[in-house]
């Protein structure tokens, strides 16, 4: 039986600006303000590093509820989420044997979802991806880290909380990360530009 | 003295204090050896930026916020709760969303008669303003086909009913205003310090839908088969407890 077609909810317009913040401004306008301004930023991170978009949303998701419970602003409030973020991805592996188990007790009738076709065009992504996945991976987990914060809009400050690195080194950082994938990637065979 | 490539890139990349960005820009201005230095960085920069275009960045969900005020004490309560529901509403407006309003009485109402919000209601994108005496704050959303419920804590109190409904979009009804945030296929419900009961209704032609409090998994259907470790009532209504779930930590 068909479904019915998905209705998208729009985004509110985002951007690294906004209406200035009023003196009386409350913590939720803040937190509403800072969602429309970051998750996708956040989200986007979290769907390059993981390859995973659907976990991607999730994390980015948890980790804006953990700030709502929080119910305070920290410093730095990016830089927070995706410390939050990253442990969350680091719990999430952990925890997905710990699922696997749980749904083993309960009578499972198999995957009813439909695969869609692919195409010559989705193949080639997918090749291109994982040849960059490739390339990444002869990095470190912090320079992959970097390059994909800052490709996403980070700032340096942001990147260094985040990293837990000095703000002094982030260019010098970003910059060896940079020569390091470019050339990891160049090795590749049949590698192309 | 030329300037590194650590600096070039800080300074291509607008993160030099601006001292050091005047600096560079007058040094660059006349010096050719670094101006091939910072043209071979931005190259390299936007080679490795298209790079990391290829991985998939797709944001699946084009979320907005639902924030609703948290639970004060007394008056400035009543009137925060009721100015964050307010811009909770528009902003939901604004994004297309269906912001239904109910009380508890209603939801009793539902289960002992009829159910005034199984009605299909056109797609209002007018403000909806609530009064600060209403109890019960709803959202629903049309889900595609795969649904992700999470409740972000155990609760203490309240209980959670799960119904299979002829409609096409997935609502939940709570007894007592709570923020949800939402997301294409996810909808979170931040229930801190919350006692609330929720109501919530699926369609049955949903082909996978999951309802989680914190890592607990406590519903799921896929398909036509329904997994959960509650049997329905003889509504077809299947009601969890909060305080039926273990005290795991989310």
């Amino acid at each position: 039986m068909p479904l019915p077609n998905e209705t998208m909810i729009e985004p509110s317009p985002t951007g690294r600006t906004g209406p200035p913040l009023a003196v009386n401004d409350t913590f939720d306008d803040l937190f509403a303000r800072l969602f429309r301004e970051r998750f996708s930023m956040l989200s986007r991170y979290l769907s390059r590093t993981t390859g995973d978009p659907a976990l991607a949303d999730d994390l980015a998701q948890e980790s804006f509820v953990r700030l709502h419970a929080r119910a305070s602003m920290p410093n730095d409030p990016a830089a927070w989420l995706v410390s939050v973020a990253h442990n969350l991805l680091r719990d999430e592996r952990r925890t997905t044997g710990r699922r696997r188990r749980l749904l083993a007790r309960w009578h499972w009738l198999g995957d009813q979802t439909q695969r869609s076709p692919t195409s010559d065009a989705r193949v080639l992504a997918e090749e291109r991806e994982t040849a960059v996945r490739r390339a990444l991976t002869t990095l470190s987990i912090r320079d992959q880290r970097l390059l994909i914060l800052r490709h996403e809009g980070f700032s340096y400050r942001e990147i260094a909380e985040a990293l837990d690195i000095a703000l002094s080194s982030v260019g010098t950082l970003l910059a060896r990360a940079t020569a390091a994938l470019s050339k990891a990637y160049r090795e590749l065979p049949h590698a192309s530009d | 003295m030329h300037p590194t490539d650590a600096l070039w890139r800080e300074f291509l990349d607008r993160e030099s204090d601006p001292p050091t960005q005047r600096r560079l820009e007058t040094h660059l201005d006349g010096c050719p050896i670094c101006q091939e230095k910072a043209a071979t960085v931005e190259r390299e920069r936007a080679f490795v930026a298209g790079l990391l275009d290829q991985l998939n960045g797709e944001v699946p969900s084009r979320s907005v916020a639902h924030v609703l005020g948290r639970p004060r004490h007394g008056a400035v309560r009543r009137q925060l709760t009721a100015a964050a529901v307010v811009a909770l509403c528009v902003v939901a407006a604004a994004a297309g969303a269906t912001i239904r309003t109910g009380v508890w009485q209603e939801v009793g109402d539902w289960l002992l008669g009829p159910r005034p919000w199984l009605q299909a209601t056109p797609r209002d994108t007018s403000p909806v303003i609530m009064s600060d005496q209403a109890p019960a704050s709803a959202i629903s959303f049309d889900p595609g086909g795969e649904a992700e419920i999470v409740f972000a804590e155990r609760q203490e109190q309240g209980e959670i009913d799960v119904v299979l409904d002829v409609g096409a979009k997935v609502s939940i009804t709570a007894s007592a205003p709570v923020a949800y945030l939402a997301g294409s296929r996810r909808v979170t419900v931040a229930n801190r310090q919350s006692a609330a009961s929720y109501l919530i209704l699926l369609p049955r032609t949903l082909r996978r839908v999951r309802i989680r409090v914190g890592d607990q998994l406590i519903f799921l259907k896929q398909g036509t088969s329904v997994f959960t470790s509650v049997r329905p009532d003889s509504r077809g209504r299947y009601i969890v407890p909060f305080s039926h779930l273990p005290k795991s930590t989310p």
